[in-house]
């Protein structure tokens, strides 16, 4: 299915998050990713109001609007590394190498009508639910003991893009948030097209992972509070 | 929550307008400058706007119309036509910052002093533009299907008040008043179709008044205020 190899990708979409009572918002995203580095350009309206990238552990992030943002290497201290986050960033690609590897050793069995894949992704059990078709279906990701899920991931119907057949939508529940992306274009990619990170405008405050405002900003953009998912 | 980076462009763009009016033998620094003037001393300019936004990763852009109004002195806003597209206000008289997102049926408000200070600065101080240290380039290109006269602006030094893109402009033939705008940086590029653009002998404050339907929530627009410092640009 998506675990195929597979070039640099590009693609466009709408983003809706939901958190609780605290009301809805919304955004345009475009993406680009190329093996196990993502950006991901967010928009309101004509502005361009976020930018993020990762590349392996290393996080680059900045809220335009604020000139304000973060960068360093994810630890896993707030219970998700940077492969994990790349994977949980579009959880359509299964071609990385571990993530196949898990797919290839979990536990299959039938459930009602399709099937659920069981397993480790090192420190994290998963559990992947498939149409009859073999199509994703949901995936849930929790740390291995914890007693609820880190983050769970619903897909939506299969449609076919350019550069390939990928769900239509993408549903994540995380800490008490519901973001869906409805995906409106994957398209093959030129990946020198690609850049990670942005430059640095003079007056930005960009904070380090490793001070406090930082994580507490990434907490912040992520939705992240104590607890697992919430639906 | 905010189109505000787009607004500050666009206002740049706005008022570093064409040569309308210029006298033969003027330098493109002072055809610049004429239709600067001239836009910075109308009491208020409302513009129908077009904006195309490239793809960063290759793909095609993205077009968002929308409604703009500039009182000097006063304040700004910018309405996207879009569906659920967002209301942008800053008012200085009103003290106010005010985002409304009809999808969310939320006002977020702010403080005057929360809203962008390049922002407030345009309102407050639009004729320091004509101060910013940079050079006017006359430069042809192909705009809307057609090759036209416009110009390049490019900083003379890196502490000036322009943004670090390129910025080229070009007139309306029928009306002199600017017309297309393209401002591009090394990622990504910004084109500004000003569809029309009017003059208003006296400012109508009434247009930075935003008409809320019933059940819109008010909310703070504070999310800086969970970290430390900052400013906003």
């Amino acid at each position: 299915m998506y675990a195929a190899p597979h070039g640099a990708a590009r693609g466009v979409g709408s983003i809706s998050v939901r958190k609780g009572s605290e009301g809805r918002g919304g955004a345009r995203a475009r993406w680009g990713a190329d093996a196990e580095s993502l950006a991901v350009v967010g928009y309101v309206g004509p502005a361009r109001v976020l930018d993020a990238a990762l590349q392996g552990d290393s996080l680059f992030l900045v809220i335009r609007r604020y000139g304000t943002g973060v960068s360093g290497t994810l630890s896993g201290e707030e219970g998700i590394d940077g492969r994990l986050l790349r994977f949980v960033g579009t959880p359509w690609d299964f071609s990385a190498a571990w993530v196949r590897r898990a797919l290839e050793h979990a536990a299959v069995r039938e459930s009602g009508d399709g099937w659920i894949l069981e397993g480790s992704l090192d420190a994290y059990r998963f559990t992947l639910g498939l149409t009859p078709r073999g199509e994703a279906r949901s995936l849930s990701i929790r740390r291995a003991g914890a007693a609820r899920d880190l983050i769970e991931m619903r897909y939506g119907p299969e449609r076919n893009y350019t550069a390939g057949r990928i769900p239509s939508w993408i549903e994540w529940s995380f800490s008490g948030s519901v973001v869906t992306l409805k995906v409106e274009d994957h398209a093959p990619a030129d990946p020198s097209k690609i850049r990670y990170g942005t430059r640095v405008e003079a007056g930005w405050t960009i904070l380090s992972l490793d001070e406090p405002g930082g994580r507490s900003l990434v907490r912040w953009l992520l939705g992240l509070s104590e607890g697992g998912t919430e639906r | 929550m905010n189109a505000v980076r787009g607004m500050r462009i666009l206002l740049l763009v706005a008022l570093a307008a064409t040569a309308w009016g210029a006298r033969a033998g003027s330098s493109p620094r002072e055809e610049v400058e004429a239709m600067l003037a001239r836009l910075l001393r109308a009491p208020e300019s409302r513009a129908r706007v077009f904006i195309t936004r490239s793809d960063p990763f290759g793909g095609p852009g993205e077009r968002t119309a929308g409604r703009l109004w500039f009182l000097p002195g006063r304040g700004l806003r910018f309405h996207s036509e879009e569906r659920g597209g967002e209301d942008i206000v800053v008012d200085h008289e009103k003290g106010a910052f005010l985002v409304y997102r009809p999808t969310e049926g939320v006002l977020y408000r702010a403080e005057w002093d929360r809203a962008p200070a390049r922002m407030r600065q345009l309102v407050l101080t639009p004729e320091k533009l004509l101060d910013a240290d940079y050079v006017a380039v006359r430069e042809r290109r192909r705009q809307g299907g057609v090759w036209r006269a416009g110009y390049r602006l490019q900083r003379a030094s890196p502490a000036d008040s322009l943004p670090n893109v390129s910025v080229w402009l070009a007139a309306d033939p029928a009306t002199g008043l600017p017309r297309w705008v393209n401002a591009g940086g090394d990622e990504d590029s910004l084109e500004v179709e000003f569809r029309s653009i009017t003059l208003l002998p006296k400012a109508e404050p009434h247009d930075l008044v935003l008409s809320l339907p019933r059940g819109v929530t008010t909310q703070p627009l504070d999310p800086r205020d969970l970290l430390p410092g900052g400013e906003s640009r």
